[in-house]
C-alpha cells in the first residue's frame, strides 16, 4: 500500500520562504566568513604555538 | 582493522579555566536519574561549559567537514513546516508504518525504526511534542572511515550526516504532505532529542562498550538523524544482539583508544548503569584529530559482513550456557 501522495509539498507563502531562507543564508555566510578569516587566523596562531612547542588557550586566544 | 598511526593524545590547547568537568555534568556516578545535559556541541545557541573548545574545534576543522556542515545547516532549514489539508486518515498504523519504512528505504536510508517518543530521549529542559520517532541509520564508506583518525575519516562523517539528514528532511516533507505534523532532526548540532535513545527503542542496535551504538548489519559505521511525527505509526520493539556478551569481554576499543577515554566496565550514569565513555578524555583528542572515530571502526561488529556471523555466534553460545 501507498498512502502518500507524491504531489508537491504545500510550503510557506513565497514571502515568508525568502525571508526564511535569506536569514539563514545571512547566518551560513556569516560562519563562512568565520571560518575563512577569523579561523585563519585560529589555525595559524594555534600551529604556530603547536610548532614552538607551547599551548593555545581556547578561554583566552578565541575571539569572542 | 589496524589504527593508521593515531597521533599521541598530547594537546597543544587546553583551558586556562578548566570548565565543569564534562564527565560529572554528563551525570557520572550520580544515582539520581536526571535528564541528560549539553554539553559541547548544540545548536540551541545557549552559553555551554565546553563552548570554547567546541568552537575551537569547529575552527581548525578541515574544509571538506566545513562544507558538509554548512550544506546541512542550509538543508535543515526544511525540517519543519505548514501541513497539506485535508489530513488523510490512517485506518492501519501497522500498513502505514510499513509504507513509511520503504519510503524510508526508497530514499537510500539503510536502517530504520520506530519507537513512541519518552522523556527521556530528549535533553533537560525539552518536553515531548510528537507522539512517534522514526529512527534513521545511514552507513558510511568502510573504506573512508579505515583512515581514522585522520581527516579523510572525518570529511566521511560530516558526508554521512548531511546525507542522512537530507533524508530525513525528505521524509518529514512527505509526513507533512499527508497532513500530519513532523519534524527532521539532523546532526550532529542538535538541539532537543537524543538520537541513540531512541534508535535502541527503535530497534536499530544495542549501546556498545564505546557508547555508540551497534546494529547487526553495520556495526557502528553508520550515522543517525530523527523524525518525529504524529502520524499513527507502529513501534518496534528492542533487539538483543548479544551485543553485551561480546563487549564484557571484548577489549578491542579499550585498548585502539589513544586517550584510554573507554571503561572496561558499566559505569553508573544518571541512575542506570551502562558502557559509558569519559568525556574529559575523549574530547581533546576528538578535537585534535577532528572526530577520532577509532572505536568505531576497530569494533569488530564494523567489519563488512562479520555481524550476521557474531550475532550467530553469540546467540549459540548463550543458547549452550543456557543448556548447561
Amino acid at each position: 500500500m501507498r498512502t502518500i501522495d507524491e504531489q508537491a509539498i504545500k510550503s510557506t507563502s513565497f514571502r515568508q520562504r525568502i525571508l526564511r531562507d535569506g536569514r539563514l543564508l545571512l547566518r551560513i555566510a556569516h560562519m563562512l566568513y568565520a571560518y575563512l578569516v577569523g579561523g585563519r587566523r585560529i589555525r595559524r596562531a594555534y600551529r604556530a604555538k603547536e610548532s614552538r612547542g607551547e599551548v593555545f588557550l581556547v578561554d583566552e586566544e578565541m575571539p569572542s | 582493522m589496524k589504527v593508521q598511526d593515531p597521533p599521541p593524545p598530547t594537546y597543544a590547547f587546553d583551558y586556562k579555566n578548566p570548565p565543569r568537568s564534562g564527565n560529572e555534568i554528563n551525570g557520572l556516578n550520580q544515582e539520581e536519574k536526571t535528564r541528560a545535559r549539553h554539553v559541547f556541541h548544540n545548536a540551541t545557541g545557549e552559553s555551554l561549559p565546553w563552548n570554547a573548545l567546541d568552537e575551537f574545534f569547529s575552527q581548525i576543522n578541515v574544509w571538506g567537514v566545513v562544507k558538509h556542515m554548512l550544506a546541512n545547516i542550509w538543508q535543515l532549514r526544511r525540517q519543519d513546516g505548514p501541513l497539506r489539508e485535508p489530513q488523510i486518515k490512517v485506518e492501519d498504523p501497522v500498513a502505514m508504518t510499513a509504507e513509511i519504512k520503504a519510503r524510508a528505504r526508497d530514499l537510500g536510508i539503510g536502517l530504520v525504526g520506530v519507537t513512541a517518543m519518552f522523556d527521556e530521549a530528549l535533553y533537560e529542559g525539552y518536553e515531548v511534542s510528537h507522539r512517534y520517532a522514526i529512527c534513521l541509520g545511514l552507513p558510511m564508506d568502510r573504506k573512508e572511515m579505515l583512515q581514522a583518525p585522520h581527516e579523510r575519516a572525518a570529511v566521511e562523517v560530516m558526508r554521512a550526516y548531511k546525507d542522512v539528514s537530507r533524508i530525513a528532511v525528505e521524509l518529514s516533507e512527505q509526513i507533512r504532505a499527508m497532513g500530519w505534523p513532523a519534524k527532521a532532526y539532523g546532526n550532529p548540532n542538535s538541539t532537543d532529542i537524543l538520537h541513540i535513545p531512541l534508535a535502541v527503542r527503535a530497534g536499530l542496535g544495542e549501546l556498545g562498550k564505546h557508547g555508540s551504538l551497534i546494529s547487526r548489519e553495520y556495526g557502528s559505521n553508520f550515522r543517525l538523524a530523527t523524525v518525529v511525527t504524529d502520524l499513527p505509526l507502529v513501534s518496534n520493539e528492542p533487539v538483543d544482539l548479544a551485543v553485551d556478551d561480546l563487549c564484557k569481554s571484548c577489549r578491542r576499543c579499550v585498548v585502539d583508544c589513544p586517550p584510554g577515554a573507554i571503561f572496561n566496565e558499566k559505569q553508573l550514569v544518571r541512575g542506570e548503569k551502562k558502557w559509558y565513555v569519559d568525556f574529559d578524555k575523549c574530547i581533546p583528542y576528538f578535537v585534535k584529530t577532528y572526530g577520532c572515530a577509532i572505536c568505531i571502526e576497530v569494533c569488530p561488529w564494523s567489519e563488512p559482513g562479520r555481524g550476521p556471523n557474531l550475532f550467530k555466534k553469540l546467540m549459540a553460545r548463550r543458547e549452550k550456557q543456557h543448556c548447561e
